[in-house]
Formats: structure tokens, C-alpha cells, sequence
């Protein structure tokens, strides 16, 4: 009888101990529940939103479809920015509406989409440290193509506006932010030359300073602690 | 005791519990393939055709928001014809419905009026027998990004006024444009590209599709450019001639740029505030109008 409460005791230390470090294991993962001990398999399990996720990310990671953002689909954007970054989908859903902020709608009545999602994201590897806040701005149809991306980086801006050199930035790791944005026109974007352009087209550039810079066919600028990318044709 | 206590500690050796593995360093993912595709939803193309806002301020099929107005079944009728080639699009001095289907064939077209208004937003009449015909219908019109590009666009965005007469038929009398999307960028144009990436021509080819058929792109730049949108810098544009500019007019309408200053309102208080912090103590509208000439 005692040995029995004894290693249920164990089981339970055990359990507590363990299973939260081996979720959070997963990095530059998409949780759609919010939290990172919860896997998103139990969650919206017919949300045709989280199944064409689902599939984005299946053709991204097997190399079928290139990353992307502007003038493509919000899943396919969400889904390439989890390839670098641990993106949490949270503030969309947290009163039962779809992966992208629906809200429930009764049967046979017209969805009213939302043009405007917000995505927790951290290139951390754990959720909750470091979050930027990013934003999508999309249109109105099913498929929800990207207008344009704002990055707010929070915190972390007063540290970014005062580097001194653009080696500097590496420690932010904005290149993270950026790859699967920029990586649709310039497969073969450096990390150094990201740096420099944040450094002397955007931060530094004084004469222009709040104006679109141009980068890997998408307009890029700086104001009020966010970056703001939109496209550019 | 003892033995207790060496169960419980080897139970938790057993799990490994003091130091959980480390998570593996992030490696970047390896590129697309060869023969990737840049989505495997289909592209982005910018719709046409009319939609209606219903009561949850959502847009859907006309037919389902408003069954059986006549005056969509007139829109619909003028869109067969033109899609069958029995009638060319145009939208000055036509009735208001052919000006809406030629819109909705090349743009896609949103109207939002109310339930107890048609689709034009006429009331029913009042209590002296009136009726109360709207005196302008109001658009919002997104131009179709493909006609000046060629990869995926969004297009742009314009509210559209279309002043209507009270006739049977509402002839279109003069249209009011309002850049919604492009407000500074297209009046700070300067280059064919920086006009090409808004399609204002879109426009303009609809609105002077009886007096100039064949409108030339570059032509009509060259008159926003110099005549309509120079107006706000030097005053009276319109009676000076320039070099490539008659004043007059462009293919038979007077068209302008239209600025509105509005005061806000603020009291004392507010007003030292945004006096201090160099905000706004005005409003600015800015709309291009096109009328019929010697029609003030």
C-alpha cells in the first residue's frame, strides 16, 4: 500500500517536471492555442482557416511553396513567418472565433471577415520573451491576401534606434523577422546586407527618415517604434 | 523512512527530472525547391462585379441584400448589354445604371445604402407625396491592379460620387472622385509609372468614353499633371496656357481639383494642445471633379 502512494508520488513529480520542458522543445512553432503546453492538434480541428494553415505549412516545409507575405495569402504568410519564429495566435481566437478572428456567425448567415490580425511573435524560441507584435493587414476576401506587415518591436525599439554600427543588430536577430518576407524576390538575402539596409536606409537615414525604402521588391519603413513593410509594384 | 525516501529520489533519477534536455539551436530551413510554387492558392487578382453591404455591414451579392429592385434589374440589363457587345461602356450624360455596370465591368464596385432605400438610396416618399430621389449615388470603386500590372496587385481604392438628375432615367451629371487609398501620392505624381500605379485611367477612359474613345494614357497624365492637380499651387491654372495644354477643358468636360478646409472645432484648451504639439487645426479634402463645361 505504501509502495504504491510512493511511486504514484514519483509518477506525479515526474509529470510535472518533465512535460512542460519537452513541449516548449519545439521551436519556431505555430500555437494556435496560446499556450506551449497545449498542442493546437486539439483546438479548431475543422477550421477550414487552421487546415489550410495546416497545409501551407506542410508545402513550406517540404520546399513545395516558397515563403511569403505581401499579395499572398494570410495562412501562407503566418506559416512562413513559423519557419523562423515561434508566432502565437492567441489574440486572434480568444473568444471562439476562427484561427483568423472571426467571429462565430450563425448557420447560413454571411461571415463578416476580419481585415486586421494579430500574431504574438518571438524569435526567442520560447514563447512569451522578447514578443513582437505583429500585424497583418489583409483584404476582405476568402483568401485574405497581405496588404501589408507591421512589426511593432515594443521593448526591444529604444535598444534598436541606438546602435552604433550595423553588426550591432545581429543581436536582435531582425533577420529572422525578415527572412520569410524578403525571401520571395531575393532567395539569396544575406544577413549582413539585411543589417546594413536597416542600419543606413532606415535607422540612420536622417534626410528620409519615416520614408519607404525599397527592398527586395517590398517598401520597408520605420516609424513609431514598428517596422511597416507594404508592397511595392 | 529511509526506504521511502530511496524510492522517491530513484524514481526521480530514473526520470532524468534534474536537468531537462536543451533545446536544439534554431537552424534556418533549407530552401524551396527548384521547381516551388509562390502559392499553392491561387493568385491574387482583383475582383469586379457589384456587391451590397447588408445590416451586419457585410458585402455580398446584390440579389441576396436587395431581390427584386428595379433598379439593379437595370443595372444587371445594361452588363448583359455590354457584355454583348449591344452597348459601349460609359459614364457622363448616360443613365446612372449603364455608369454603374460599365464600373462593376471593370472594377469591382461596392454600394452601401440602406434597407428602406433602393439601390440608387431612394426613399420612399414623404408625407407630402414627395419622392425623395437621392441626388447622389455613392460608390466605392477598387480599379483592378492587372490592367497596369502584371504580377499580383491590390489595386486602389476611390469613392465615387456619381450627382444624378431627377429624371426617369438619372442621367449622371458630373462625378466626384475621392482617393481613398492614394490621397498625396497621386497628386505628388510625376513620372507615366507613378500615375500608371494607381489607374486613374480606368477611370477616366469610362468618363470620357462618348467624347474621346481612343483616350490617350500619356495625354491624359500629361493634362492631370499639368492642368488639374497644378491647380492648388498656382491658383488659377485654368486660364494659363501651357505647353502642351490649351485651357478650355479636356475632351469636352470641365474637370478640377476640389479642395475643402474645414475648422475643427476645439476649445480653448484643445486648441493651445494642438497648437503646442503642431497637430492639425484644420481638415483637408481633396476630390477631381468632372462637369460639363460652362455648367457652374
Amino acid at each position: 500500500m505504501i509502495n504504491k502512494e510512493i511511486i504514484m508520488m514519483g509518477l506525479v513529480i515526474f509529470i510535472a517536471a518533465c512535460a512542460p520542458a519537452w513541449s516548449r522543445q519545439a521551436s519556431a512553432a505555430i500555437a494556435p492555442s496560446g499556450s506551449g503546453d497545449v498542442s493546437p492538434e486539439s483546438f479548431l480541428t475543422r477550421d477550414p482557416q487552421r487546415l489550410a494553415l495546416l497545409r501551407h505549412q506542410d508545402a513550406i516545409r517540404s520546399g513545395r511553396e516558397r515563403p511569403g507575405c505581401i499579395n499572398l495569402p494570410a495562412v501562407q504568410c503566418i506559416a512562413s513567418l513559423g519557419m523562423t519564429m515561434f508566432t502565437d495566435l492567441t489574440f486572434t481566437r480568444s473568444q471562439g472565433q476562427s484561427l483568423l478572428g472571426d467571429d462565430p456567425v450563425a448557420p447560413g448567415a454571411r461571415i463578416r471577415p476580419k481585415t486586421i490580425i494579430y500574431v504574438n511573435a518571438s524569435v526567442n524560441d520560447k514563447p512569451y520573451l522578447d514578443i513582437f507584435g505583429v500585424t497583418l493587414t489583409t483584404d476582405d476576401s476568402e483568401y485574405r491576401y497581405v496588404d501589408s506587415i507591421s512589426i511593432d518591436l515594443r521593448d526591444l525599439a529604444i535598444l534598436l534606434e541606438h546602435v552604433k554600427s550595423p553588426d550591432e543588430i545581429r543581436i536582435f536577430r531582425l533577420y529572422r523577422i525578415f527572412y520569410p518576407i524578403l525571401t520571395t524576390a531575393c532567395p539569396n538575402l544575406s544577413e549582413n546586407y539585411l543589417n546594413d539596409f536597416i542600419y543606413n536606409k532606415i535607422i540612420k537615414n536622417y534626410t528620409n527618415y519615416g520614408y519607404f525604402q525599397k527592398i527586395c521588391g517590398v517598401n520597408v519603413k520605420y516609424e513609431e517604434k514598428k517596422f511597416i513593410i507594404t508592397e511595392d509594384y | 523512512m529511509q526506504y521511502r525516501m530511496a524510492v522517491v529520489g530513484l524514481s526521480l533519477a530514473l526520470a532524468g527530472c534534474g536537468s531537462p534536455p536543451p533545446p536544439p539551436p534554431f537552424t534556418f530551413p533549407p530552401p524551396p525547391r527548384a521547381d516551388a510554387v509562390v502559392s499553392i492558392a491561387p493568385p491574387r487578382q482583383a475582383p469586379t462585379g457589384l456587391q451590397l453591404r447588408d445590416a451586419q455591414t457585410a458585402y455580398g451579392e446584390p440579389e441576396e441584400i436587395k431581390p427584386q429592385d428595379a433598379q439593379l434589374l437595370e443595372v444587371r440589363r445594361h452588363q448583359g448589354l455590354i457584355q454583348s457587345g449591344q452597348e459601349t461602356m460609359a459614364c457622363m450624360n448616360v443613365p446612372a445604371a449603364r455608369c454603374l455596370a460599365s464600373l462593376a465591368t471593370i472594377a469591382r464596385v461596392r454600394m452601401f445604402p440602406r434597407p428602406e432605400q433602393t439601390l440608387f438610396g431612394d426613399t420612399p416618399p414623404d408625407l407630402t407625396g414627395r419622392p425623395g430621389l437621392a441626388a447622389s449615388i455613392e460608390l466605392d470603386v477598387l480599379t483592378n491592379g492587372s490592367s497596369t500590372h502584371k504580377g499580383p496587385a491590390k489595386g486602389t481604392n476611390y469613392g465615387v460620387s456619381l450627382i444624378v438628375d431627377e429624371g426617369t432615367e438619372r442621367n449622371v451629371q458630373s462625378i466626384r472622385i475621392t482617393m481613398v487609398d492614394a490621397q498625396v501620392m497621386l497628386f505628388g505624381a510625376r513620372t507615366e509609372e507613378e500615375f500608371d500605379r494607381y489607374q486613374i485611367y480606368d477611370l477616366f477612359r469610362l468618363i470620357f468614353a462618348r467624347t474621346c474613345p481612343g483616350l490617350d494614357r500619356k495625354k491624359l497624365y500629361e493634362f492631370l499633371y499639368l492642368d488639374v492637380f497644378d491647380s492648388y499651387n498656382v491658383g488659377a491654372s485654368a486660364s494659363r496656357p501651357t505647353a502642351n495644354h490649351v485651357p478650355g477643358g479636356f475632351c469636352g468636360y470641365a474637370v478640377y481639383k476640389e479642395v475643402e478646409v474645414r475648422k475643427i472645432k476645439l476649445n480653448r484648451q484643445e486648441r493651445y494642445w494642438a497648437e503646442k504639439h503642431w497637430r492639425p487645426l484644420s481638415e483637408i479634402s481633396e476630390y477631381i471633379v468632372v462637369k460639363q463645361l460652362g455648367n457652374k
